[in-house]
């Protein structure tokens, strides 16, 4: 193992590693400073220029801005009340009262601390896991693959709790646009309609920038201007930062949340989020203090959604299945260059695998001296105007789109996505599942038919261990999740009824 | 079958209840297409205008659009653009076609603007 690290750190001190870790760390901590931008679009403008480099150089950049944009995203969540990403919506509940009782700067640093502490961690806890992925991994053939993907989607239409219905359309809209154009092994037509320019199908960084990157432009564009103020924040950050470790369970506890909820797809930092927290209140000397400015309640919900990103790339590095949106556009870096994610990568490449975790470590380092001085800087970032950043966005997704293959029928086709976007989002639809359909609906349909000649009826997916556990889970998910709704429902239907 | 379904929706539909404000909501959903149209427009001129008198001239016509007129929003907006250009084209080397127009640059120039601007 150590020969194998030792061997990460020499890749991972090329120049061209240390400059994309120094641009992804602090570029995304800005971005995520930026409330209305967040890391999902500006991971989708910058996917298609990451193409032309080494897939370590890409993948840190990337990684950086996923890793990073949490740590900006606290700052206007504390400060103004507005999350900078979306899941730094917890966060302004304890962080934003703390700001009106004029403890922004404690608020930052607890923010901060618990981030960094709780990266550390799903990191260390992911370097001494690998060994074991590397032996567990191969036993994944192509149908456990397959099923895995299966129990990605329904995770993920499970997790939005309340939209069940809508995310399972979203899912299921997501499969059948990966299925448009010519399909590869028999040469059929699928969805074309006859027209050429469908022939090589929807390609996923046009969907991608449509619905995140342009639907946002538009979003800002068509919506009131804003352009919220924040008061500067004075003294010691580093003291500030120091004080979470007054809160070590809380943050550990959050952590272990995070790195289990970013392990499984289709779950992510809500639910590890949304876990840490309730956690944290029920074991609190002081509960009640919880969404009135707690620390640790600001402590329980930083130190579990930074704690995802690390874990989120065991299911993409492992099995090559994305959890969520952000690991789900860093899949295509791999395809690109010919870097297949799954089993043989952890089995061949460990060295690639830890070069990937310790830029994640270097970068919460190099994320936490930045924002020891930034933070006054970042504030003048929250001040940009809404409309601005909208015309921003569009140029930027222009280069996204247009850089791929030159084609303004893509230019069109993303602009589509953008007004659906749009209206997804107005209507407050989730997006999310749109992605994952399209990621895990291709790995889905390859998978199956790779596995098809072993199989030759539907128990054959349950005579292997592994299939049968993932079987087995798949339906008590399900099971579990329509009790669930049933439950809600009479609830409901009582209350409404006595 | 699909038309079936949809006809029936389409059939459903005239009963459904009219809900307050969706009127509204679609008007701004189409306001969106205004920003298509300048987007579709700014996609068709950087062939020809090229990427950086292309970049820099919408992001000033579009920041107008929006309803800045200061000199420091629309200086602001031009060097957003220019930044766009130099960090993706010059920088990154992304392919991206070098406008028609530059045909028409001096020699020492050409070169220069067809290869990073």
């Amino acid at each position: 193992m150590l020969e194998t690290l030792s061997l990460a750190l020499d890749r991972l001190l090329e120049w061209q590693v240390i400059a994309a870790l120094l641009i992804g760390s602090i570029g995304g901590v800005v971005i995520g400073a930026i409330p209305g931008v967040g890391p999902a679009v500006a991971i989708a403008i910058l996917l298609p220029a990451t193409f032309s480099m080494d897939p370590l150089v890409g993948l840190t950049l990337l990684l950086g801005i996923y890793g990073s944009s949490m740590y900006g995203g606290s700052l206007p969540a504390i400060l103004i009340n507005t999350p900078g990403t979306a899941v730094n919506a917890l966060t302004t509940y304890d962080g934003f009262p703390m700001t009106r009782r004029g403890e922004a700067l404690r608020a930052l640093g607890l923010a901060y601390g618990a981030s960094f502490l709780s990266a550390l961690f799903s990191i260390l806890v992911l370097i001494l896991m690998s060994p074991v992925l590397a032996n567990v991994a191969p036993m994944f053939g192509a149908r456990e693959i397959f099923l895995a993907a299966l129990m990605g989607i329904v995770l993920v239409i499970v997790a939005h709790k309340g939209q069940m219905a809508a995310a399972g359309m979203m899912a299921g809209l997501g499969i059948v646009l990966q299925s448009v154009g010519m399909e590869p092994v028999n040469y059929t037509m699928r969805y074309t309609f006859g027209q050429g320019w469908l022939t090589s199908g929807l390609d996923l960084i046009v969907v991608v920038l449509g619905l995140f990157a342009i639907s946002q432009a538009f979003v800002l564009m068509i919506e009131p201007e804003s352009a919220p103020d924040a008061p500067p924040v004075r003294g010691s950050m580093f003291r500030a930062i120091r004080e979470v470790l007054g809160f070590k369970r809380v943050a550990l506890t959050g952590s272990g949340y995070g790195v289990l909820m970013g392990m499984i797809p289709g779950v992510g930092e809500f639910t590890a989020q949304f876990l840490s927290y309730t956690t944290a209140r029920r074991l609190s000397k002081r509960p009640e203090d919880f969404g009135q400015g707690s620390p640790e309640g600001l402590v329980a919900s930083e130190s579990a959604n930074n704690a995802v990103p690390a874990a989120a790339m065991i299911p993409l590095l492992a099995l090559g299945i994305p959890g969520e949106a952000l690991t789900a556009m860093m899949l295509s870096v791999f395809y690109v260059h010919n870097v297949v994610p799954g089993p043989n990568l952890f089995q061949n490449q460990l060295d690639f695998v830890y070069a990937l975790y310790l830029a994640l470590i270097v970068l919460n380092v190099i994320v936490l001296l930045w924002m020891l001085v930034s933070s006054n800087l970042l504030i003048h970032l929250i001040r940009v105007p809404t409309r601005f950043l909208g015309m921003g966005i569009l140029i930027l997704s222009f280069v996204g789109v247009y850089s791929l293959r030159n084609s303004v029928v893509d230019c069109m086709i993303a602009a589509g996505f953008g007004v659906f976007g749009l209206i997804v989002k107005r209507l407050n639809l989730p997006v999310v599942p749109i992605i994952l359909g399209i990621v895990l609906g291709d790995i889905m349909e390859v998978k199956l038919r790779a596995a098809a000649a072993r199989i030759d009826g539907p128990l054959d997916f349950v005579s292997r261990p592994i299939s049968a556990i993932l079987v087995i889970a798949i339906v008590f998910i399900i099971v579990q999740a329509l009790r669930g709704t049933i439950r809600d429902w009479k609830a409901e239907h009582v209350s409404h009824n006595p | 079958m699909m038309i079936l379904f949809g006809a029936a929706h389409l059939i459903a539909t005239i009963n459904a209840p009219r809900l307050p404000g969706r009127l509204h909501e679609v008007l701004i959903w189409l306001r969106a297409m205004e920003y298509v149209a300048w987007f579709i427009g700014y996609v068709l001129l950087v062939p020809l205008a090229g990427y950086l008198p292309a970049t820099v001239g919408f992001a000033l016509v579009l920041a107008i659009r929006l309803g800045y007129r200061s000199a420091r929003a629309l200086a602001a907006a031009a060097a957003f653009g220019l930044c766009v250009v130099l960090v993706f084209r010059a920088g990154l080397g992304v392919r991206l076609p070098s406008g028609a127009i530059y045909e028409y640059l001096p020699d020492g120039i050409r070169n220069i603007a067809m290869v990073y601007l």
